[in-house]
């Protein structure tokens, strides 16, 4: 049996206000792994053409937030809002037809067919945006050459590329991508971040996880910090800059982090 | 409705989890035509796909899509069962 802690330490996604109008909204989120409580009372939230950036430690439960807030895993306790309409048992496959897209760390493409059928099965699925088709998708994010390649043998910046061109065939509105700068170019994180501008752009609410700080501030509108299982809404990045607790333990942790070696 | 190339593949790889499962299973005599073992086959066949799909994280790619596994479930499930009936049809007229 699982505590409950609402209202113990509970950040109200309420009190920060965005841009435009809130696109998702999970709120008073709770998650235990057998007797390991992960989240308690962990709240996230983004507004349309806004990037809100979910920073943490290893292990925080970052991806478990954001793969309840996806619709992907079922919290003990509290809500997803997406759009306006509640949802106590969010799924992946009903947020995604009102315009959500998950993109995960790693298992959007899988198995020996090439990157081309899972693009061509998405164009088919919702119908390319107008004037878009599949191929062009796939030569605005770099992934033309790649496209005959089996999908278990793309390299980690293929992947990412892929999603977002599988993301652009689908014009969503909100986007939750787990950790897109990891195992990447520095080159190659630079079209991401130029391509994730464009979505926000387009009115895209974006939720970014990582550790790649100058990248992830450099977008973010809004930070959430997660720590002991719950979250604080820190608002700007220079706000979240100037927040001790967070600089102490989050900021010189990942910045020690980027100078090791890898 | 999942999209072609998605329904294509789903069918294909049923097909073939029916055909190891029913030659697994011919040594312990369960044979064709019995509506027994044509619903334990089509239920292994489902749920082994189903998981077979889930530890390989691609129901997030069909999610994305909008079809859930349900659904996807749904259309291995009845491919198996269509082998089955097909299978007992043809052991009736040899």
């Amino acid at each position: 049996m699982t505590d409950d802690p609402r209202g113990e330490s509970g950040h109200e996604p309420e009190e920060e206000s965005g841009g435009g109008s809130r696109v998702l909204v999970a709120s008073g989120v709770g998650k235990s792994y057998w007797r390991n409580t992960v989240l308690r009372n962990a709240s996230l939230w983004v507004d349309e053409g806004t990037v809100t950036a979910l920073l943490g430690r290893k292990g925080t439960g970052k991806t478990t937030l954001l793969r309840i807030a996806a619709g992907v895993l079922r919290p003990d306790y509290g809500t997803v809002m997406f759009r306006g309409s509640p949802h106590s048992h969010a799924r992946l496959c009903r947020l995604a037809r009102e315009g959500l897209f998950y993109v995960p760390d790693r298992g959007l493409f899988t198995g020996s067919r090439p990157l081309r059928w899972f693009l061509a099965s998405a164009a088919r699925r919702h119908g390319a945006p107008e004037g878009l088709s599949w191929r062009d998708a796939a030569r605005e994010h770099g992934v033309e050459d790649a496209l005959d390649t089996e999908a278990r043998h793309l390299s980690g910046g293929e992947r990412r590329r892929a999603a977002l061109a599988l993301a652009e065939l689908r014009q969503p509105a909100c986007l939750l991508a787990d950790e897109p700068f990891r195992g990447i170019t520095p080159s190659d994180a630079e079209e991401m971040t130029a391509t994730l501008k464009d979505f926000r752009d387009r009115g895209c609410g974006i939720v970014l996880t990582g550790h790649s700080v100058p990248e992830i501030f450099d977008l973010a509108d809004r930070v959430i910090w997660l720590t002991g299982g719950t979250t604080h809404g820190l608002g700007t990045p220079g706000e979240a800059r100037e927040h001790p607790p967070f600089v102490r333990e989050y900021l010189e942790w990942a910045s020690w982090g980027r100078r090791q070696p890898r | 409705m999942p999209p072609l190339p998605v329904v294509r593949s789903l069918v294909s790889r049923s097909a073939l989890f029916w055909a190891a499962i029913r030659a697994a299973l011919l040594p312990f005599g369960v044979d064709f035509g019995r509506p027994a073992s044509a619903v334990l086959v089509v239920t292994l066949v489902t749920i082994l796909t189903v998981v077979a799909m889930r530890r390989r994280g691609e129901h997030l790619f069909l999610g994305n899509l909008g079809v859930s596994l349900p659904v996807a479930a749904a259309v291995m499930g009845a491919t198996a069962a269509a082998l089955e009936v097909g299978a007992a049809s043809v052991g009736r007229l040899l």
